[in-house]
């Protein structure tokens, strides 16, 4: 780069010159003026200093115009260095190189002001590039605005890795391009400080942003410049859901262990009820047959009673030690080939006497005469069919009616059992096959028996690797079906 | 003196056979109730008060406790029956509880039949003195 000439000082040459001339013909007329009266001249010698005050004012003029002349020069050649020291100055503040790293010879007589100004500028320099530094390893987004038409003057590494995009790309380019904020960016503008949320469209996908918008008021009040920060709170957000999720999860579960440590507790008192209540008449009929107290012609219609009762209590024996067996497999179960239908008919007969004492009929038609085989264990198949025609008796209204049901359909066994009774509501249907839940039937909240009929049911279905079924309509009546793999 | 009348609200038919076969061998008459409708419906049309009232707690369609409390809200001082309460259920409150609603005793109804006998006894004797 070549040096720019050196203007020539001819002003300060005029100054020198001219100072010096000044000052001498100031004094000399100064003398000639002052002692006038006192040097007495006459004639020609009056004349000679008369002569030389002229020659001397002609002197001192032309000097006051040499030194006018050289303060013009020097001043115009102090503006121009002034106007160069200016104009570098702001292109080093646009950032372009500094054209003052040969200041002392191009600025001649501000050199030493043009040196001060370049140490300036690169301490100033020093301090960007640690805070660049900064601005570059943030995690967050920072953006640099221009109100008026939302293009980006700055932006850091987070904001361009998030886009996907180098800085060269993102720069001047509107922030809408690249962030879309909820509540939209000319609103968003006018009202800052708050946080906002918006979102981010980048190569891998949406990023959900939290972004806070700082505005800065220009001389007249209107917006000038605009810092927005951006946090990604995709994870954060997903965290939160998860959490919520999970915490909601936890609370349903918290919910279900209290209502079954209710269901536990009420269990307790019921069975204490169930299993009580057949020992009362088996045990007093037999004090009563022991002491000799009852009439001997009493005594078979008491041990009839007594009989019933224990068979009772051995039924409820029994299903409670299934269920507690079956819903551990602790058992391996013989499996043989059972003839489903003829096992149906047995156990409705066996029921017939229960069934017409709540005056409910008990409606066989659909079950086929001849044999329809599955592989199961026949006990359990036994407890399966009579639990469920227990159900159906046992909730159904006075004068109602049980169908039964069995068909073969794509070589599977399917029973059916509707009953006519009080039907479930919607609200409890995925209750029923809960262990220690019963029904109230009476609505009077007074539930009847233990509770594990048709969850036992469930186990044996279960066991079978069968399928069950409920299909209801409260005031209408109930269907389960169970649907089993059939044997030719 | 009549033979005493006793009402008997017990739901299982054959705990109610026991009951009645027992009392009635003591000589007195038993009016057998099954739910808290029939109790009422006969405790409307009855000649008599009853002596004594044996009755189980749990009831198909209501509880023995509300139900005497409801029989007996209008009786004088001088008119209310004893009451024997029976229960299956071992829930270990329900003495008390049968205390609030003026229930004299409370038994259990796996007690033997000589204990109950000795109890009506007693609760009727305390009734006549």
């Amino acid at each position: 780069m070549s040096k720019p000439s050196r203007p020539k000082p001819l002003g300060l040459l005029l100054l020198v010159v001219g100072l010096p001339i000044l000052a001498w013909s100031v004094a000399e007329l100064f003398w000639d003026l002052a002692f006038w009266n006192e040097r007495g001249l006459q004639g020609a010698g009056l004349m000679l200093l008369k002569r030389s005050i002229v020659f001397k004012s002609i002197g001192l003029m032309v000097a006051l115009a040499a030194v006018a002349a050289g303060g013009l020069l020097w001043r115009r050649r102090l503006n121009r260095q002034i106007d160069t020291l200016v104009e570098a100055c702001r292109s080093m503040a646009l950032g372009e190189p500094s054209p003052l790293s040969d200041a002392p010879a191009s600025l001649g007589d501000l050199n030493r002001l043009a040196l001060a100004v370049q140490v300036m500028h690169e301490a100033l320099l020093d301090y960007l590039s640690l805070y660049r530094r900064f601005f570059n390893a943030a995690p967050d987004m920072f953006l640099s605005l221009a109100p008026a038409a939302k293009r980006i003057l700055d932006a850091n590494l987070a904001f361009c890795r998030a886009v996907g995009r180098l800085k060269d790309e993102v720069l001047g380019q509107p922030v809408e391009n690249f962030v879309t904020l909820d509540k939209g960016w000319d609103e968003a503008l006018t009202a800052g400080g708050e946080l906002l949320t918006g979102q981010i469209k980048s190569k891998e996908g949406i990023i959900k942003i939290e972004a806070s918008i700082t505005l800065e008021g220009g001389p007249e009040g209107q917006s000038w410049v605009l810092g927005a920060m951006l946090r990604d709170v995709t994870l954060r957000d997903s965290l939160y859901s998860e959490l919520l999720r999970k915490s909601t999860a936890l609370e349903k579960a918290l919910e279900e262990i209290k209502d079954v440590e209710e269901l536990k507790d009420e269990f307790l008192t019921t069975l204490s009820h169930e299993l009580k209540t057949p020992l009362v008449s088996l045990k007093g009929f037999l004090q009563l047959i022991k002491e000799g107290r009852g009439e001997p012609k009493d005594i078979p219609g008491y041990l009839e009673i007594c009989w019933r009762n224990l068979t009772k209590l051995e039924k409820q024996i029994n299903n409670l030690l299934d269920l507690a067996r079956l819903s551990h497999s602790k058992e391996q179960f013989e499996m043989e080939r059972v003839d489903l239908a003829a096992l149906v008919r047995t156990g409705a007969e066996n029921l017939r006497a229960a069934a017409a004492e709540q005056k409910v009929r008990l409606d066989l038609s659909a079950v086929p005469e001849n044999e329809l085989a599955v592989l199961g264990n026949l006990n359990k198949l036994i407890q399966l069919v009579d639990n469920l025609l227990v159900n159906a008796i046992k909730y159904n209204k006075r004068g109602g009616e049980v169908k039964v049901g069995l068909q073969r359909r794509n070589g599977s066994a399917m029973l059916t059992v509707a009953d006519s009774g009080v039907g479930i509501d919607r609200e409890h249907m995925a209750a029923i096959f809960n262990r220690f839940y019963r029904a109230d039937i009476t609505g009077t909240g007074r539930l009847e028996g233990l509770g594990i009929g048709l969850s036992l049911v469930q186990e044996i279905v279960k066991l079978h690797k069968g399928d069950i079924k409920v299909e209801s309509e409260p005031g209408v009546g109930t269907t389960f079906t169970v649907t089993l793999e059939a044997l030719a | 003196m009549s033979q005493p009348l006793i009402l008997l609200v017990e739901d299982d038919k054959d705990t109610a056979a026991l009951y009645g076969a027992v009392l009635s061998a003591e000589g007195m008459e038993v009016v057998r109730c099954a739910d808290c409708r029939q109790t009422q419906s006969w405790w409307a049309q009855a000649q008599r008060p009853p002596d004594l009232l044996v009755v189980d707690v749990g009831l198909p369609d209501g509880n023995g406790l509300n139900l005497c409390d409801e029989l007996l809200k209008n009786a004088g001082d001088g008119q209310r029956p004893p009451i024997l309460v029976l229960s299956a259920y071992g829930d270990p409150r329900m003495p008390s509880r049968c205390r609030q609603v003026g229930a004299q005793a409370f038994m259990d109804k796996l007690a033997s039949m000589g204990i109950f006998i000795a109890k009506v006894k007693e609760l009727l004797d305390k009734k006549s003195t």
